[in-house]
């Protein structure tokens, strides 16, 4: 048996968003619009009354609305809403997939048998979306693809009811009236209209192999699409249920430490709620609240996954890294609302040990560094990440352990202007030491103008009253870092020097000043 | 010094915590993971020793035990190349390994070693938690590299942080003071070839590692060559293990050696 697919629809879901969320002026029954890119990207139902158009340009909307109310572009918003009101619809259906923040689609074959039809199953769904909040109307559409689906669900506004159900099997002959435009693709739809092609029945009935071949994969898919054969499978998740925890207070928290301590038990309520769901969270997304409504929010990942107490100290952490910035602002008592939201929820089966034991360490080790980054701070414990540049401090970078994986790719620098020759020196100062470099008699040697070398040839490397017989050297080779930015380019010369215990150094001095640093040593 | 004991005496206290956290969903079923894990270990080593870290291919001679022993401390050198050289083939047979204490590491000279970074966890200098750190790290990685010039811990301690490395069979290399290594590994001579006299640049380096065990006169020294084609054990030097004062053959292996439990 064929399945059946539901795609239920909220339209202008960004307005929706914008009023369903408690810190924007945004409110229901008034002319609204969301502008990007100085066009209207979405607008309320009482500002397309009064003639405002998505893609309209700023100006036109506010000649035809002189009222109308702009309300910030926020696609965040938009899907942090919209993944609490998954969580809203976890009582009435058991799976759901999402298209875009606003668009959902269902399998309906078991959501019309255990509602007792498929419309009665979308009435049930929009009365728990409107129990939400959602004040417009809601759509949906069945058919027997995703594509037909979704197609129905933006028609389904006009139907009666705002339910539009493709008869099974009657994909192709639905789809064939609609515009080429309707497959979203602007390219296909400029190609089709000089062609005389202007219906996806019309596109539909080319010969599939022809479109392939000229038109590539892309053709191939978008021809499926119109014939009612969408090859995309559905893939549904289950929705994790409780994936947001809010912690409130009156009386506003001003430590990180203090903050951390209040929050635990939320912080625990959050993981167990999950975890009773067999699910681990890998990515946590906190925003602490301010009394004076100032939001702050911080995405944070997990090698593995969070526990409560790890989640207590990122709490703790971005606390903490408020404080400085609050001195420069008038700031006024501390935080008085925490939220976690779970933004990379997995399922917990990937994290049971295994018999073999080979995830036995793995885990351990994620433990064990995520209690030392604990207790040392978030960027004790580091990762290596090489990168292009001339400073050599600068080009490896240690990043958070976790962290550091995300931009691996970078680990293959390829040549680099100005870069040191391999080998490397396997020692580099973090901080580069003052030496001084001098002749055979003591004196100081510098560097001459424009690269034409040094004043004379080293004997002695002398630092901290130590002093080495420089026994081979080469250089100076110039160096210009960051040329492009007046105040902060540099114009250096690096010398290598071997002295006499067999250890190399690479010394450098800035141009305009006299003295010698040692960047790194070759030992 | 007050401060340091406390810290050493709670540097095992995460050890007790660890278990409880292996499965994130069913603790119960640990018990019956345990006791598999047992058997399938019985059925495939039998009573077979863990074999040693290994270390770069020719330079497993210079080490009786083929390569670094597990639960032993290295002494090292303060050169970092020495350091590259002892854990990069670990890190690429899949070992973990973490350094704490030093904060001037060349990582791309780590690369040209073969020091895979991905495997590297790099921790910065550390004043008062340095040890139970240590202690930390010995559970979760193969090898931890030490960078310190501060005391080691008192003798107690040091026994229960070397019985928890030989348990969790961790190698620790440590540069700076430690009473009786097992084994210090030191530069007898280092080489650079390719700088002249304000011409050329640094191009190939030659180091002879020198081998010493705590007991016995003998030790051993090895060469080697580091340059564009990658790093190699010179043989171009027939005997490049050469035993100083040759009293007894090396004879023995790991597990000869190994002590029950």
């Amino acid at each position: 048996m064929q399945s059946r697919v539901c795609v239920v629809w909220c339209p202008d879901w960004p307005i929706t968003a914008a009023v369903c969320d408690d810190d924007t002026s945004a409110s229901h029954g008034t002319p609204m619009m969301i502008v990007h890119g100085g066009q209207v990207a979405s607008c309320s139902v009482e500002a397309r009354n009064e003639g405002v158009r998505v893609g309209q340009r700023l100006r036109e909307a506010q000649a035809s609305s002189p009222g109308i109310i702009r309300v910030p572009f926020s696609p965040e918003r938009d899907q942090r809403i919209f993944d609490r009101l998954l969580s809203a619809l976890s009582d009435v259906v058991a799976l759901a997939g999402v298209i875009e923040p606003g668009m959902i689609h269902l399998g309906a074959s078991g959501l019309a048998r255990y509602y007792g039809s498929e419309e009665e199953a979308a009435r049930v769904v929009s009365g728990a979306i409107a129990a939400f909040g959602v004040r417009t109307p809601i759509a949906a559409g069945y058919a027997d693809t995703l594509f037909a689906a979704t197609q129905a669900a933006r028609l389904a506004l006009h139907a009666p009811g705002t339910v539009l159900r493709v008869a099974p099997g009657g994909d192709r002959d639905f789809l064939a009236d609609l515009p080429v435009e309707c497959l979203g693709d602007r390219d296909m739809a400029a190609l089709c209209a000089p062609l005389g092609i202007h219906t996806l029945g019309q596109f539909a009935a080319l010969e599939g192999d022809q479109v392939a071949e000229r038109l590539g994969d892309r053709g191939r898919l978008l021809h499926d699409l119109a014939s009612g054969l969408d090859p995309r499978h559905v893939v549904v998740a289950d929705i994790p249920p409780g994936s947001e925890v809010v912690w409130r207070s009156d009386e506003p928290c001003e430590s990180g430490e203090q903050l951390a301590f209040l929050v635990a038990s939320s912080a625990q309520r959050f993981i167990s709620q999950l975890l009773a769901a067999r699910f681990v969270v890998q990515a946590v997304d906190i925003t602490l609240i301010d009394d004076r409504g100032q939001h702050h929010r911080t995405l944070w990942s997990h090698p593995r996954y969070f526990t409560a107490s790890e989640l207590t100290h990122r709490v703790r952490w971005q606390g903490e890294s408020l404080a400085p910035s609050r001195a420069d602002t008038e700031y006024g008592g501390g935080i008085t609302e925490v939220r976690f939201v779970a933004s990379r929820p997995a399922s917990a089966a990937g994290y049971e040990e295994s018999l073999w034991g080979n995830a036995h360490r793995s885990a351990a080790l994620s433990h064990t560094v995520a209690t030392l980054q604990g207790t040392l701070g978030h960027r004790a414990v580091a990762g290596v990440h090489l990168r292009q540049g001339h400073d050599l401090t600068d080009s490896q970078q240690r990043l958070p352990w976790g962290d550091h994986r995300a931009d691996s790719r970078a680990d293959q620098v390829d040549y680099w202007a100005g870069q040191l020759p391999a080998p490397h020196p396997a020692t580099v100062f973090s901080q580069p030491l003052p030496v001084s470099v001098t002749d055979e008699a003591g004196h100081p040697i510098d560097t001459l103008p424009v690269g034409a070398g040094l004043t004379a040839a080293p004997h002695w490397l002398v630092a901290r009253g130590n002093r080495r017989r420089v026994t081979a050297w080469a250089g100076p080779w110039p160096v210009m870092e960051r040329w492009w930015e007046a105040q902060h380019s540099r114009f250096i010369h690096r010398v290598q020097l071997l002295d006499d215990t067999g250890i190399g150094w690479l010394v450098t001095t800035s141009e305009g000043d006299s003295g010698w640093v040692v960047e790194a040593r070759y030992d | 010094m007050s401060v340091d004991s406390e810290t050493i005496e709670h540097m095992f206290e995460h050890v007790l915590s660890l278990p409880h956290r292996n499965s994130p969903v069913s603790d119960n079923r640990a018990a019956t993971l345990g006791l598999l894990r047992q058997n399938i270990n019985r059925l495939e080593h039998g009573q077979l020793p863990s074999p040693a870290l290994p270390v770069i291919p020719g330079l497993d001679r210079l080490f009786p035990d083929g390569g670094l022993k597990p639960g032993c401390v290295y002494g090292i050198p303060g050169h970092t190349s020495v350091t590259w050289a002892l854990i990069a083939e670990a890190t690429k047979r899949g070992h973990q390994v973490a350094t704490v204490g030093s904060d001037h590491l060349g990582f791309r000279a780590a690369r040209e070693y073969g020091v895979v970074l991905d495997r590297l966890i790099v921790l910065p200098r550390l004043q008062q938690k340095l040890w139970s750190t240590v202690a930390s790290l010995v559970d979760v990685v193969s090898l931890v590299v030490v960078h310190t010039d501060s005391p080691p811990p008192p003798p107690a301690a040091r026994d229960t942080l070397l019985g928890r490395a030989r348990e969790r069979e961790c190698v620790l290399l440590v540069a700076g003071p430690w009473p009786q290594v097992h084994a210090t590994v030191s530069v007898d001579a280092m080489r650079w070839n390719g700088l002249g006299q304000g011409n050329g640049v640094l191009t190939g380096q030659t180091l002879t590692l020198r081998y010493t065990p705590r007991h016995g006169a003998h030790s051993a020294t090895i060469t080697l060559i580091k340059d564009a084609d990658g790093v190699r054990v010179d043989t171009t030097d027939v005997s490049s293990v050469r035993w100083l004062t040759q009293r007894e053959p090396f004879g023995h292996t790991a597990g000869d050696q190994r002590e029950a439990g």
